[in-house]
């Protein structure tokens, strides 16, 4: 059924025009749907494209050849280096969302403490980002992604720029968010254990230009346990694909 | 660590008044002690100085304006990539070679001195606001736009706040070289305002001379402490 795609990328390319110079692919004939409700990860190595494709799904960037079929225009992103604004505090970098979507400010204040204590920030609501620590500063983006109801949740390297514990206490909450919420999440990302942890698809690109080489049905009943030999042995497969 | 309520209050409220306060009464006092002391008539170097800060003020509200929205609307993206080096151009032009232009468009008049001034006050904080906006994270610009922020919206939720710290630095920049600009064109085409006080008091009374320029450097030193380091302090909060 048509209906159960929340996303289509049809036959996509990208090239960069660089000035003075040919231009260069980074992205190339790509194609995949994504369903509704199911936790998508794309991996590749660094630079391989993986962030232009994203920016392309969300609508920042117009691409080269191809197209993008949205069944939603309820999406939000977290960025990898958080992006949140220096100059709002915690509760207004969450709820400016729903401020530029013109949400009457009561019915936003209960937007924001109700994220507020979902992604784990209660008490910080008045701090500034610079204030915060990074896990606490991507739990902003996170809540501020949360907080416009999202459909389609789109997440660059999430938890790359964290230290592994935070890290890994984030991916934990985020499922659970994931499990509540009942949404789809597209994750890029160059971790391949992360991908295989929490997502129920892993596609595989490789490097410059970015092209699918395996679409993997990650068949590892949730909760996961990141020690068994059947993740290992999928593990060991991803890995060997990625060219460095 | 210093803590800040979210709106833009720099003084709780009290203290704000009695800033406020001290900008106008701290050199008038100063005038007054020292008039009764050396006995001499005060009463035109005060109204030279508040028509010379009227008029730095007015050009100074101008230019802070039309800096924003040229920034913002022309200096960013890809427009910027053609404007920038078009302000540039005008930006060099040294201003006191458009007075006799100013002059020939409004006359030896008040409108042409705040123009005047307000040709030279732009220029700093356009470039300030430009250079913030042009190296700004591109995942803030991304951020801004995937969460709604478009047209109007962008502009003053995401452009000025960004250009906040710049808008301080290009102010106070802006201002000293306005001081120049307003003391200038009092000079050489006005027969008001501190300028024109300092001139005259030269060729006749080297006390009046002097107290003129105390009372001047008075004013623009509370400025500096009472309006322009609050804000710089404020603005820190906007690095990250």
């Amino acid at each position: 059924m048509q209906n159960d795609f929340i996303l289509k990328v049809n036959d996509l390319s990208h090239s960069f025009n660089e000035e003075n110079k040919r231009n260069f692919d980074v992205i190339k004939n790509v194609s995949f749907s994504v369903k509704k409700g199911e936790f998508l990860s794309i991996v590749g190595p660094s630079g391989s494209g993986k962030s232009t494709l994203l920016r392309i799904i969300t609508g920042l960037i117009q691409p080269t050849r191809g197209s993008i079929e949205l069944n939603t225009d309820k999406t939000a992103m977290v960025f990898q280096n958080f992006a949140i604004f220096p100059w709002l505090t915690v509760h207004d970098n969450i709820g400016f969302g729903l401020k530029m979507a013109n949400i009457p400010k009561k019915e936003r204040k209960a937007i924001v403490s109700e994220k507020i204590k979902e992604v784990g920030l209660t008490g910080f609501d008045k701090k500034y980002p610079k204030e915060l620590s990074g896990g606490m500063r991507q739990r902003v983006g996170l809540a501020r992604a949360l907080a416009v109801n999202p459909e389609l949740l789109i997440m660059d390297e999430p938890f790359s720029s964290l230290d592994t514990f935070t890290a890994e206490k984030l991916r934990s909450d985020l499922l659970e968010i994931w499990y509540k919420y009942q949404m789809t999440i597209v994750m890029v990302t160059h971790l391949v254990e992360e991908a295989l942890q929490l997502s129920d698809r892993v596609i595989i690109v490789s490097k410059r230009p970015a092209e699918i080489k395996q679409i993997l049905d990650v068949n590892l009943d949730r909760p996961r346990n990141i020690r068994s030999e059947h993740f290992f042995s999928l593990l060991d497969n991803i890995t060997s694909q990625i060219e460095l | 660590m210093a803590h800040y309520s979210h709106n833009f209050k720099i003084y709780k409220k009290w203290t704000h008044v009695l800033v406020v306060f001290c900008i106008i009464i701290l050199p008038i006092v100063f005038i007054l002690l020292a008039g009764q002391i050396s006995q001499i008539s005060t009463r035109t170097l005060i109204l030279g100085l508040g028509l010379s800060f009227y008029r730095l003020i007015i050009a100074y509200a101008i230019s802070l304006v039309l800096g924003i929205l040229l920034a913002v609307t022309l200096g960013h993206g890809k427009l910027g990539d053609f404007f920038v080096p078009v302000f540039d151009l005008f930006q060099n032009l040294p201003s006191f070679a458009l007075i006799p232009v100013f002059v020939i468009l409004f006359g030896y008049t008040n409108k042409m001195a705040i123009l005047f001034i307000a040709s030279s006050v732009l220029w700093p904080i356009l470039f300030s606001i430009l250079s913030a906006l042009r190296t700004a994270k591109t995942d803030y610009n991304e951020a801004a736009t995937i969460f709604g922020a478009t047209g109007l919206k962008k502009i003053l939720y995401y452009l000025i706040p960004l250009s906040f710290p710049a808008i301080i630095t290009g102010s106070i920049v802006g201002i000293s070289i306005g001081w120049e600009a307003v003391i200038g064109i009092e000079i050489i085409g006005l027969s008001n305002g501190i300028g024109s006080f300092l001139n005259s008091a030269a060729q006749s009374d080297k006390q009046l001379l002097t107290l003129g320029i105390i009372t001047l450097l008075l004013l623009v030193f509370s400025i500096n402490r009472l309006v322009w380091m609050p804000l710089l302090k404020k603005s820190q909060l906007y690095a990250e």
